[in-house]
């Protein structure tokens, strides 16, 4: 589904990707960790398309396409969804606006007539009871005043309304009590099927308790420098990345 | 030439959306817009002046309430929007007269291609004004580099039981939340579009129902093509 | 209204500088230009009456152009006082002389605008130019004592300060006397090279029925720091016009203000940036407390032009009024011209928060401790934000 080959990257002329090799199959869910500054959040937005970051060699494909061509809202209208480290607020915009305009540019996209305001109301009901998000913070403001982990749930609801193939995830998992990571991992895991794929960044075993993946990668400088089953999550977790920065 | 008188406890809410013909692209033709707009409110009485401005080349708007009456009400909501080489010159004048009163100013501006928009205003207590209050918000888009946002207000205050606050902000449109948007697949037009209305969100909502969807698309139309 | 400008400047002597010569045409025709002094039709004179400036009958100070030798001391003293003025022996790296002698060079970048500035080209008696070469940083701040006394007197200075790049220097500038219907007109340019870090604070308390005219106009070059702060307090007439010229890439500007008026005190603050260069920030903060008659204005303005791009600019004004019968007028103006920009402004005036005075109050302190403090915590922003221990204390005193 996903490829990515040798890929640099760079903001204001600081390159934070240096390399980086990664393949992602469709029903995979694979986890991304690594210390602070590692350029994460970097893969994250370049793979979404921010402007900011200049790809200076490489390729990325999805589903056999060049996704470097597209711009952000064709990619996301592809199917790849980035659930945002720090989502934005938007004043005045609602919710339900916002979602609405999403997904009827997404399936005008894909050829499909735009959903009855009945129909949608009904997913939106379907879907936030998915994440416990309550009904109120759908017609409020886009993430406007709501709480970090309001805000995460929020990003996770959208995901399961969008339905995307490939969903990134940016360190969901922070911000979280521990009710809250038991439901967005269930959100998660009920979105799960053998069409789409997951790519979890997180510092945490414990999101990993909940989802459960297939691989683990350890991002450090720009690059992956690991990868193994999610026993390496485990390994992580005890011995932090000071191992892995010596053993390279 | 508008003049409303609001005698005692009467109400009076104006609304107008403005989209005469601005010029073309290059800014030739278009309407010269140059009015004048004032009430006067007796006691208890309210006036609330909104309106939307989308259209002619050149604005010069300034609906103003003089509260006369003790405890009566002045509000001015206001969105303009200017593209290619419209000007703006718009905001309102608040004469503070009456004891307790109140006035409340949301103004909106949003600026794109080579124009100009300007908030001009005046907040003036009289002396015998006990207790008044106002409140103004005056908020700037920039969405061209080549387009001017410019903010005058002029604050008078002759009582020192008055408690007035000003705040204006200049920005340009938010990046993240373009971001954002297109993220989620909405083209960047339709997110320009979504963020402006929501950026106007209060001012809008001042408008009667069917006034208010028709601002909507207006917006979105006077800034097709100032992007990109 | 009495007396043109041309009346006013002839019973001033023609300037002891040596200005350009186009400057001092520009001056002249400037003054026969106006004619009159402005009225209040004219925007940046709306709140400020010139009528008892333009009638006042005025002897000029004229200063010996050689100064008296101070002793040293913490710090670096100038000291104006009627015809004399004393300087002491400047430091490593720092030049002080009388302005007749300044550079002109630096001069061929600045304009001449409105009849305070040409009043001042026409007719400055001297002033002192100091000159900090590049990469000294200065240990003792320099402290300029502007010393008034007498009736009548019309005291016109220029003054000229340039940092070399990198330098840095601390400044303490002091309009202090008591002085009866008389006149200044002190301007001061600062020229502050790459790099370089100016702090200033200026304090004005000149006691009598004074009319000051303070001009500030800073020059920064690229990643510049300046901070300015303007203190006013229970002058009788002042006007503060403060123009920021930002003309490089990276700068950062400071300008705190505080007026403090009672009576039927008249101090008027104008602020001007221009951002002409791109990646610059400026924060402004000016408060006013008015008691008694007393009348404050507030003018800031912020303009960043086109391709200026990423600025930064903030401003605030805040003020109370202590009495029905103080007045505050204030005018934040913002004129941007470039798209890439975060700029706000705000403005209150109001009353001392009465929730705060009650529970002072029911803690057992007097109406009038409680005010004090309250006035106090107010102006705690910009008398934390002076630097010269001098000031601070006198502050300290004025708002006790
Ligand atoms: N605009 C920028 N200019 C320069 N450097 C930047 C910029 N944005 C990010 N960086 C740098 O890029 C590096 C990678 O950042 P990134 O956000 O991808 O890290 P991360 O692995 O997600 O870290 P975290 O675990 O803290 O979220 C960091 O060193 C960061 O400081
Ligand atoms: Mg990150």
């Amino acid at each position: 589904m996903l490829k990515i080959t040798d890929l640099h990257a760079s903001i204001n002329g600081t390159e934070i990707l240096k390399g980086l090799n990664l393949e992602i199959k469709a029903g995979e869910i694979h986890a991304i960790m690594g210390p602070n500054g590692a350029g994460k959040s970097t893969l994250a937005s370049v793979l979404a398309g921010k402007e900011d970051y200049e790809v200076t060699s490489g390729a990325i494909t999805f589903e056999d396409q060049d996704l470097l061509e597209m711009s952000i809202e064709e990619r996301a209208r592809e199917g790849v969804f980035l659930a945002f480290q720090y989502p934005v607020e938007i004043p005045g915009v609602s919710n339900v606006n916002f979602l609405k305009t999403a997904m009827n540019e997404i399936r005008e996209h894909k050829g499909m007539p735009a959903l009855s305001a009945k129909d949608f109301l009904r997913l939106v009901k379907e879907k936030s009871a998915l994440v416990d998000l309550d009904a109120s913070l759908a017609s409020r403001a886009v993430n406007e005043g709501f709480s970090g982990g309001e805000k995460k749930r929020n990003e996770i609801f959208q995901m399961a309304m969008l339905e995307p193939k490939l969903a990134v995830l940016d360190e969901t998992d922070s911000g979280l009590d521990i009710d809250a990571l038991r439901i967005v991992a269930g959100g998660v895991n009920t979105l799960k099927s053998a069409n789409n794929a997951t790519l979890v960044i997180t510092h945490y075993q414990r999101l990993l308790d909940h989802i459960i993946p297939d691989f683990v990668h350890v991002l450090y400088d720009g690059k992956i420098v690991k990868t193994g089953g999610k026993e390496l999550a485990l390994e992580l977790e005890e011995k932090g990345y000071d191992w892995i920065k010596s053993v390279e | 030439m508008v003049e409303l008188i609001a005698l005692n406890k009467a109400e009076i809410k104006y609304s107008t959306v403005q989209n005469w013909y601005p010029g073309d692209k290059e800014g030739k033709g278009g309407v010269f817009n140059f009015v004048t707009k004032r009430g006067l409110c007796e006691a208890h009485a309210k006036i609330s002046w909104t309106q939307v401005e989308t259209g002619s080349a050149v604005t010069w708007k300034y609906p103003s309430c003089i509260l006369k009456g003790d405890y009566s009400v002045g509000e001015f909501f206001s969105v303009a929007v200017t593209n290619n080489f419209q000007q703006a010159d718009t905001g309102t004048k608040m004469v503070h007269l009456g004891k307790h009163t109140k006035s409340t100013i949301i103004s909106k501006g949003i600026s794109a291609g080579h124009s100009q928009n300007s908030y001009r205003g005046l907040v003036q207590i009289q002396k015998q004004a006990a207790h008044a209050r106002n409140f103004s918000q005056c908020d700037s888009l920039l969405m061209g580099s080549v387009s001017g946002a410019h903010t005058f207000p002029s604050i008078e205050c002759k009582n020192a039981s008055a408690q007035i606050e000003h705040e204006a902000t200049t920005s340009k449109i938010g990046e993240d939340q373009l971001f954002y948007c297109q993220q989620r697949g909405i083209s960047e037009e339709k997110a320009i579009s979504l963020i402006v209305n929501g950026y106007c969100k209060e001012v809008l909502n001042q408008l009667p129902m069917e006034f208010a969807v028709e601002a909507q698309k207006l917006l979105s139309i006077s800034l097709e093509g100032s992007v990109g | 209204m009495s007396g043109t400008l041309i009346d006013f400047c002839k019973q001033l002597e023609p300037t002891a500088l040596k200005l350009p010569a186009s400057l001092l045409q520009a001056a002249r025709d400037g003054v026969e230009f106006q004619h009159h002094f402005p009225t209040t039709r004219e925007e940046p004179w709306k709140y400020t009456r010139l009528g008892r400036v333009a009638a006042l009958k005025l002897t000029p100070v004229k200063i010996n152009q050689s100064a008296e030798r101070l002793a040293a001391s913490e710090t670096i003293d100038i000291i104006f006082e009627q015809e004399t003025w004393h300087c002491a022996e400047p430091t490593a790296g720092l030049h002080i002389n009388f302005s007749a002698d300044l550079d002109a060079s630096a001069w061929n970048a600045c304009t001449l605008q409105g009849h305070v500035q040409h009043i001042n080209a026409l007719s400055a008696q001297g002033g002192v130019a100091i000159r900090v070469d590049a990469n000294t940083k200065l240990i003792k701040p320099l402290r300029i004592i502007h010393r008034l006394q007498g009736a009548h007197t019309g005291l016109i200075l220029h003054h000229q300060l340039i940092l070399g790049n990198h330098a840095s220097a601390q400044v303490e500038v002091f309009f202090e006397g008591t002085s009866e219907d008389s006149y200044a007109n002190v301007l001061f340019d600062f020229f502050i090279g790459a790099g370089a870090n100016l702090h200033t604070d200026m304090l004005q308390q000149t006691k009598g029925t004074h009319y000051g005219f303070h001009t500030q106009r800073i020059y920064q070059q690229k990643d510049s720091t300046v901070a300015l702060q303007t203190l006013t307090a229970h002058t009788h007439f002042t006007r503060n016009e403060v123009e920021v010229f930002s003309q490089e890439e990276g700068t950062h500007t400071q300008l705190y203000g505080a007026f403090i008026g009672r009576e039927n005190n008249h101090i008027d603050n104008h602020t001007y940036v221009h951002h002409t260069a791109p990646n610059c920030t400026s924060d402004e903060n000016y408060k006013g407390v008015l008691a008694d008659k007393a009348t404050g204005v507030f003018n800031g303005k912020v303009k960043v032009y086109q391709d200026a791009q990423k600025i930064n600019a903030y401003q605030s004004n805040k003020n109370i009024l202590l009495s029905d019968l103080a007045t505050i007028n204030a005018k934040p103006e913002l004129e941007i011209y470039a798209d890439d920009v975060k700029c706000s402004h705000g403005s209150t005036t109001g009353q001392l928060d009465q929730h705060a005075l009650f529970f002072l109050r029911a803690r057992g302190i007097s109406e009038t401790k409680a005010t004090d403090m309250l006035i106090k915590g107010f102006m705690a922003e910009i008398v934390g934000a002076v630097k010269s221990s001098h000031i601070q204390e006198a502050l300290h005193a004025l708002l006790d």
